[in-house]
C-alpha cells in the first residue's frame, strides 16, 4: 500500500465547484487527505511500539484543560471560565517521542513550538499551531498526551484542529457536562471517534446524579456497535469547587487507569485505531471516487455529445454541398482536356475559336450592351448567397444546440452546467465568422483548384506513355469517325473534296465535344465529392474554433481515470489492511 | 415605584398605528412577485422571498394578538425552569436527562388566549392564569435546537414564525454555541432578542462571562444587546438575585399594550423594509440601459434575418432565366412603331426558337403567380423555419446577455407567450405571403416599367421611330422627287416608267428599314437589359418588404410586447419602491437611524439607556 502515491493523487483529485454537494464533497475530499496526512502517513513513519496517543475532546466549558492538567499531574493547560479559552491544542508528550513528533508528518500544516508557559494556548493567531511539551516523567511515558479546543462553539477553527485531533489520537477522553451531553455537536463527535475506532473514554463532569450518568452512558453505548462496547468507558467526576491539579477524588483514579495508563493494552488500542481509519478512509475514498466517477461521465458525455453536434452539422453541410453545381470545378478539369489537345489539329482550330471567340464576344458586347453578368456569374453568386445563409443557419443551429447540452444534465452538476455555455456570439460575430469562412473556402478553392491542376499536370508529366496513349487514343476516334463520316456521306468519293472536307471535320469536331465533356464528367464527379470533403472539413475547422472550444473551455477538467483507478486499488487495500 | 419608560411619541395617542400604507406596500409586492418573472436575481432569491412574504403577511396577520415570548436556548440551559420562576408554579417539567422538553408550554392569561399560536396551539401544553400584569404576553417555553432531537428543531422554527420576542436563555458553559448563533443570525431581523443568562450562581467571573457574550453579539451585528444575569432556580426559590427583577419589570410593565403594538408594527415595517430592500437588491437598477441593448441586440438580429430571408427568396427568383426570358420578350415586344414592328418580329422568331420565349409570348397575371410560386417554392421552409427559430433564440440570448431571465419571459410571464410549436405554420403562412405579394407587386412591376416605355411613345418614341421612319420617308421623297422631276420634264411616258420601278422601291425601303433597325437593335437591347435589371432591383424590395410585414405581423411581434412588459415590470417595481420608501418613512420617521436613536421601541433586545440602569437596580435591591 503506497501512502505517498495516493497522497500524490488525492492532491490531484478536485470535485467541480459550486454544485449542489460542492462543499460537502469538498468536505469528504478534504478529511480523506487528513485521515491519510495525519494518521496513517504519521503512523507508517512512528514505528510499532510507540505510545498510543490519547487526545481531550469535549464541548466549551466542560472542563478539558482541567482533566488534561489531572491526566498529565501536572498544570500545563489554564482553565477558565470563559468558553472557547484554550486556542490552540497541547501535547504533553515524553522526550523519547522527539524524533516522531519532529518529524513533517506529525499534524502537517501545523506550527509546532514548545509549550513554555500556559497562556501561550490561549493567545490567538492566524493559521494553525500546535504546542508541545516535553517531559522525562516514566511514570506518564505510557501515554502521549492531547488537549484539544472545543468542538461546539461559534469558533470554526477550533472545530478544524479537533477533528485533525480526534483523526490523530488512538483514544479520547471525551468530557462532557449534564447540560451538554446530549448535544447533537457532541453525539456526532463520539458517533465519528467510535466509526474510527478509537478507544472511547467518556467522562460526565461536573455531575454525580446516577440517572444522569445512566442516561449518559445509554447514549454512548447507542453509538458504539455491540463488538466495540467492552472497549469503552463511562464514568462520572462529581462537581469539584476548586479543579486545581491536586484535587484529589475516586474519581482521580478510575480517570488515570482508563486513559493515562494503559498498559499492554496500548499496542491493541494503537491497532484498533489505526484499522479503524484505514477502513474509514476506505469507505471516504469508494464515496470520493464514485462522486468523481459520476462527474467525469457527465463530463465525458457532454464532450462527445457536443462532438456528435459538430459532426451532425458538418454532415449536414457536406448534403447540402452536394446538391450545388461548383463551377469551379470546370476550371480544373479544362485544363486537364487541354492536355489532351491534339497538335496542329486542336491549335489551329483553338486559334481560330479564340479569334472568333473574340470577335463574338466584342459584337456581343456591343450588340447586347450587356450590364449583367454572364449566366455563370449569376449563378455563382446565387450558389453563393445559397451556401452563406446555409453556413450561417448551421452554424447558428450547431451553436444553439451544444449551448443547450448542459441543460440536460441532471444531479448536483445541475447547478453549474449552465456556467458552462459560452456567451452568444453578437451577430456582428456571427456574420463576420461565417464570411471569414467563406472568404477562407475561396482561398482554399483556388489553391484546391491550382493543387488539383498541378497534381494532374505531375501525373501526365510523370507517364508520359498514358498522355500519348490517351492522346492518339482520343484523335484515332475524333479523326477516324471524321474520316469514316466524309466517306459515308459521299463527300471523298462523289461530291469532291471540299463537302468531304467539310463533313469530315464537322464529324471530327462534334466527336471531340462529345468524348471531351464524358471525360469532364466523370472526372467532375470525383472532384466534386473531394472539392465538398476539403469544403466540409474547413467547416468543421469553422465550428471547432467558434463552437466547441468555447463550449470545451468551459467545461470543467473532471478528474483523471488513472487516479481513479488509483483511488480504488487504495480502497481495496485499506479494506484488507484494516479488516479485523 | 418606577420611572416610566420614555418613549416617543408614535402614530396615534391609542397606539393605534396607521398601517394602510404599509398593507398596500405588501399587496403590491406579492403582486410583483408573482407576476415578474423576468429578473434572474428575483428568480434565485424566489423561495427566500416568498418566505420573507409570508412571513411578512403573518407578522401583519398578528399585529392585534398578544405579543408572543419565546424562551430559547439549547437543552439543558433551564428555559423550562425559568419559565415555571416566571409563574411561579411547575407548569413545564424540568429534569436532568437531557433533552427533556419536546413540546411547547404555553402560558397565558384566561382572557387573552392561546388562538394566537395558531396550528401551533396543536403541538402546546396549554396553562392559562389570571396574572393581569402578564395579560397581553403569551409565554412560550419551546424545545431545544442543538439536541439529538431533530423533531425539536423543525417545532422550534415553526414558534419562531410567529414569536415576536424571544428570551435566548444561555448559560456560563453554552453562551458561544456555534448552532445558536447559526439560529439567531437566522432570525435577528424578524424577532426582538433578549437574552438571559442563567445559571448565574454558579458561574465563576460572571461579569467577564457576560462582556465575551456581548462581545461575540456585537460581532455579529447585535447592537447593544441586552443580557440579564440571573438564576432561574434561585428566583424559583424565591430567592432573587442578579437581574430578575428587571426580567420581571420587563416582562410585567415595560411591555404594556401600546408598547406590544409598537414592537410588531416596527417590526412589521422592518420586514416590510427589508423585504422591498431585498426586491430592489434583486432587481438590477439599470434595466431601462440593459432593455435598450436587448432591444437594439434584437433589432439587428431582426433585421438580418428580414435581409438574409430577402436573400434566399430573391436569390431564387434572380437566378431564373426563364423569368430574364420572360421579361427580355416583354419589354422587347412593348416598343410600338416601326422600330417596335421590328423588336416584335425578332422577339417572335425567338419565342418560336427558344422555350423561354415561347412560354412568356402566353403568360397571364395568373400564370406569372405561378411562375413566382414555383421559384419560391424552391425555397426549402424547413430552413426558413430554422432560421425563425434561431433568431427567436438570438432574441432570447440577448435577453440573456443583457441579463434578465428569459425564458419566463417568453414563456408564463411574459405576453401570450412565442408558441414554439406554432411556428411550422406560421412559417408556410410566411412563404405563401410572400408569394402571393411578391407575384401581385411583380406584374405591378411589369406594369410600371412596360408603362414607362409606352409613355415614352409620345415624344421619346417618335424620335426612337425617327430614323427608320427619315429612312423610309427619304426613300418615298427620292421616288417622288425623281416622278415630279420627269413629269416637270414632260417625260410622261419616263414618269411611267418610274412608276414601274415602284415593287424596287419597296424593296429598297425595306431593306433600309432593316438595316436601320439593325443599327438601332443593339441600343433596344441595351434599354431592354436595363429595364430588366431595373425590374429586379424593384421586385427585391418588394420581396423584402413583404418578409419584412410577414414575418412582423405572424410572428415576430410577440418579442417586443415581451420587451415592453418587462419594462412595465420595472416601472411598477420603480413606482412601488417609492410608494414603501414613503409609506414607511411617514409611519417610523427615525426608522432609517435606528442606530442613532437613544430607545427605539422595537430595540427592547438592546440595553436601555445608561441612566436608566440605576434606577432598576434600586428598585431590585429594595
Amino acid at each position: 500500500m503506497d501512502l505517498e502515491q495516493l497522497a500524490r493523487d488525492l492532491a490531484e483529485l478536485g470535485f467541480v465547484p459550486g454544485t449542489e454537494t460542492a462543499t460537502q464533497d469538498a468536505r469528504r475530499l478534504a478529511r480523506c487527505r487528513r485521515l491519510l496526512d495525519v494518521k496513517l502517513r504519521f503512523e507508517a513513519r512512528r514505528g510499532k511500539n510507540a505510545s498510543p496517543i490519547v487526545a481531550v475532546a469535549g464541548g466549551t466549558n466542560v472542563g478539558k484543560s482541567t482533566v488534561f492538567n489531572w491526566l498529565a499531574q501536572e498544570s500545563i493547560s489554564r482553565s477558565s471560565p470563559l468558553a472557547r479559552f484554550t486556542k490552540w491544542p497541547a501535547v504533553y508528550v515524553h522526550e523519547s517521542e522527539r524524533n516522531a513528533l519532529a518529524d513533517a508528518s506529525f499534524l502537517p500544516g501545523y506550527q509546532k513550538l514548545v509549550l513554555e508557559r500556559g497562556e501561550q494556548l490561549s493567545q490567538d493567531d492566524d493559521g494553525l499551531r500546535v504546542f508541545v511539551k516535553w517531559h522525562a516523567r516514566d511514570d506518564a511515558k505510557a501515554v502521549v498526551l492531547v488537549d484539544s479546543p472545543d468542538i461546539d462553539s461559534t469558533h470554526e477553527r477550533n472545530r478544524t484542529v479537533a477533528q485533525d485531533l480526534l483523526d490523530l489520537a488512538d483514544a479520547v477522553v471525551f468530557v462532557a457536562t449534564p447540560e451538554k451531553y446530549n448535544d447533537e455537536i457532541c453525539v456526532e463527535y463520539l458517533r465519528e471517534a467510535s466509526r474510527i475506532g478509537k478507544r472511547l473514554i467518556c467522562v460526565l463532569n461536573k455531575s454525580s446524579e446516577p440517572e444522569v450518568l445512566a442516561d449518559f452512558e445509554k447514549v454512548v453505548t447507542d453509538l458504539v456497535p455491540k463488538e466495540h462496547r467492552a472497549l469503552v468507558r463511562v464514568f462520572a467526576i462529581p462537581y469539584v469547587p476548586q479543579p486545581g491539579p491536586d484535587a484529589q477524588g475516586p474519581w482521580r483514579d478510575v480517570l488515570r487507569r482508563e486513559a493515562a495508563a494503559p498498559g499492554q493494552a496500548g499496542e491493541a488500542v494503537r491497532d484498533r485505531a489505526l484499522k479503524g481509519t484505514r477502513r474509514r478512509l476506505a469507505r471516504e475514498l469508494r464515496e470520493v471516487s464514485g462522486r468523481l466517477r459520476e462527474e467525469l461521465s457527465v463530463l465525458d458525455r457532454l464532450r462527445a455529445d457536443a462532438d456528435a453536434k459538430i459532426a451532425q452539422s458538418t454532415e449536414a453541410y457536406r448534403a447540402f454541398l452536394s446538391s450545388l453545381d461548383f463551377y469551379e470545378l470546370d476550371r480544373v478539369y479544362e485544363r486537364i482536356i487541354d492536355h489532351f489537345k491534339i497538335p496542329v489539329l486542336d491549335d489551329v482550330y483553338g486559334g481560330v475559336r479564340k479569334a472568333a471567340g473574340a470577335v463574338s464576344d466584342a459584337v456581343a458586347r456591343t450588340v447586347t450592351g450587356r450590364q449583367e453578368e454572364d449566366a455563370r456569374t449569376i449563378k455563382m453568386r446565387e450558389r453563393r448567397e445559397r451556401d452563406r445563409a446555409k453556413v450561417k443557419e448551421l452554424f447558428e443551429v450547431a451553436r444553439s444546440q451544444v449551448a443547450k447540452l448542459p441543460e440536460s444534465v441532471g444531479g448536483p452538476l445541475a447547478k453549474v452546467a449552465p456556467g458552462w455555455v459560452p456567451p452568444p456570439p453578437t451577430l456582428d460575430q456571427v456574420n463576420g465568422d461565417v464570411d471569414r469562412f467563406l472568404q477562407r473556402a475561396d482561398e482554399d478553392t483556388d489553391r484546391w483548384v491550382d493543387e488539383q491542376t498541378r497534381a494532374h499536370v505531375q501525373f501526365f508529366k510523370a507517364h508520359p506513355y498514358l498522355k500519348a496513349g490517351l492522346r492518339v487514343m482520343k484523335g484515332t476516334f475524333q479523326i477516324g469517325f471524321g474520316i469514316v463520316s466524309a466517306y459515308l456521306t459521299g463527300g471523298l468519293l462523289h461530291g469532291g473534296p471540299i463537302e468531304g472536307a467539310v463533313s469530315g471535320l464537322l464529324t471530327e469536331r462534334a466527336i471531340k465535344i462529345v468524348v471531351d465533356n464524358m471525360g469532364g464528367f466523370m472526372h467532375y464527379q470525383t472532384l466534386k465529392s473531394d472539392y465538398t470533403r476539403a469544403r466540409a472539413e474547413l467547416f468543421r475547422w469553422l465550428l471547432e474554433t467558434q463552437v466547441r472550444s468555447p463550449f470545451m473551455d468551459r467545461l470543467p477538467e473532471g478528474s483523471g481515470p488513472d487516479q481513479l483507478a488509483r483511488v480504488d486499488e487504495a480502497a481495496r487495500a485499506l479494506d484488507r489492511e484494516g479488516a479485523e | 415605584m418606577n420611572v416610566p419608560v420614555a418613549k416617543p411619541p408614535l402614530g396615534g395617542a391609542d397606539g393605534a398605528i396607521p398601517i394602510g400604507a404599509v398593507v398596500s406596500v405588501i399587496d403590491r409586492v406579492e403582486k410583483f412577485l408573482a407576476g415578474a418573472r423576468c429578473f434572474p436575481k428575483l428568480e434565485e432569491d424566489r423561495a427566500s422571498l416568498e418566505l420573507l412574504l409570508a412571513q411578512v403577511k403573518q407578522k401583519q396577520a398578528s399585529l392585534e394578538t398578544p405579543l408572543r415570548v419565546l424562551l430559547l436556548g439549547g437543552t439543558g440551559v433551564g428555559k423550562s425552569s425559568l419559565l415555571n420562576a416566571l409563574a411561579g408554579a411547575d407548569i413545564a417539567r424540568v429534569a436532568a436527562t437531557r433533552p427533556t422538553t419536546r413540546e411547547l408550554t404555553a402560558y397565558f392569561h384566561k382572557d387573552t388566549g392561546s388562538a394566537s399560536l395558531g396550528a401551533l396551539e396543536a403541538n402546546a401544553k396549554l396553562i392559562a392564569h389570571e396574572r393581569d400584569a402578564l395579560k397581553d404576553k403569551l409565554l412560550v417555553d419551546a424545545p431545544d435546537f442543538d439536541s439529538t432531537a431533530r423533531e425539536n428543531r423543525e417545532l422550534l422554527e415553526r414558534a419562531l414564525e410567529s414569536t415576536d420576542l424571544a428570551l435566548v436563555v444561555v448559560t456560563p458553559e453554552k453562551y458561544v454555541a456555534h448552532e445558536l448563533f447559526a439560529m439567531l443570525e437566522k432570525w435577528r431581523d424578524s424577532v426582538a432578542f433578549v437574552f438571559v443568562m442563567n445559571k448565574a450562581d454558579r458561574a465563576q467571573e460572571l461579569p467577564t462571562i457576560v462582556a465575551d457574550l456581548k462581545r461575540e453579539l456585537e460581532r455579529r451585528r447585535f447592537k447593544d444587546p441586552r443580557v440579564l444575569a440571573l438564576s432561574a432556580a434561585e428566583a424559583r426559590a424565591g430567592r432573587t438575585a442578579g437581574d430578575w427583577q428587571s426580567l420581571v419589570e420587563l416582562l410585567e410593565r415595560e411591555l404594556d399594550r401600546v408598547r406590544i403594538r409598537e414592537i410588531k408594527a416596527s417590526k412589521l415595517q422592518d420586514r416590510v423594509r427589508a423585504l422591498v430592500d431585498r426586491l430592489e437588491a434583486a432587481v438590477p437598477g439599470d434595466v431601462p440601459a440593459r432593455l435598450e441593448a436587448w432591444r437594439l441586440g434584437w433589432r439587428a438580429a431582426l433585421s438580418d434575418l428580414t435581409a438574409d430571408l430577402g436573400h434566399s427568396f430573391f436569390g431564387a427568383l434572380r437566378s431564373d432565366f426563364e423569368l430574364r426570358n420572360v421579361l427580355g420578350y416583354l419589354f422587347g415586344t412593348s416598343m410600338g412603331g416601326a422600330f417596335g414592328a421590328f423588336m416584335t418580329a425578332v422577339y417572335g422568331v425567338r419565342a418560336i426558337l427558344q422555350p423561354g420565349f415561347t412560354r412568356a409570348r402566353r403568360l397571364t397575371a395568373r400564370e406569372l403567380d405561378e411562375l413566382i410560386g414555383d421559384r419560391l417554392r424552391a425555397v426549402d421552409p424547413a430552413s426558413v423555419e430554422r432560421r425563425v427559430q434561431l433568431v427567436l433564440e438570438r432574441f432570447e440570448d440577448e435577453g440573456r446577455r443583457a441579463g434578465f431571465h428569459v425564458v419566463d419571459t417568453v414563456g408564463a410571464g411574459g405576453t401570450a407567450g412565442l408558441e414554439r410549436a406554432g411556428l411550422p405554420a406560421s412559417v408556410s403562412a410566411l412563404v405563401a405571403a410572400v408569394r402571393t405579394e411578391s407575384a401581385r407587386r411583380f406584374y405591378d412591376v411589369f406594369e410600371e416599367t412596360l408603362g414607362a416605355g409606352k409613355i415614352g411613345a409620345s415624344s421619346g418614341r417618335l424620335a426612337w421611330n425617327a430614323l427608320p421612319l427619315a429612312v423610309v420617308g427619304f426613300a418615298i421623297y427620292a421616288f417622288a422627287a425623281k416622278i415630279v422631276h420627269e413629269l416637270s420634264s414632260a417625260h410622261a411616258f419616263d414618269a411611267m416608267l418610274v412608276v414601274g420601278q415602284a415593287p424596287h422601291l419597296l424593296q429598297a425601303t425595306l431593306v433600309s428599314w432593316v438595316i436601320a433597325c439593325t443599327i438601332q437593335w443593339p441600343l433596344a437591347e441595351r434599354t431592354i437589359q436595363k429595364r430588366i435589371a431595373q425590374s429586379f432591383d424593384l421586385l427585391e424590395g418588394v420581396v423584402a418588404r413583404a418578409v419584412q410585414e410577414c414575418l412582423g405581423a405572424a410572428v415576430l411581434a410577440r418579442p417586443e410586447k415581451a420587451l415592453e412588459e418587462v419594462a412595465a415590470r420595472f416601472q411598477e417595481l420603480d413606482r412601488l419602491r417609492k410608494d414603501a420608501r414613503r409609506a414607511l418613512s411617514s409611519e417610523t420617521a427615525p426608522s432609517r437611524e435606528r442606530g442613532v436613536r437613544e430607545a427605539p421601541p422595537q430595540d427592547l433586545g438592546r440595553e436601555p439607556a445608561g441612566t436608566k440602569r440605576p434606577s432598576r437596580r434600586v428598585v431590585t435591591e429594595g
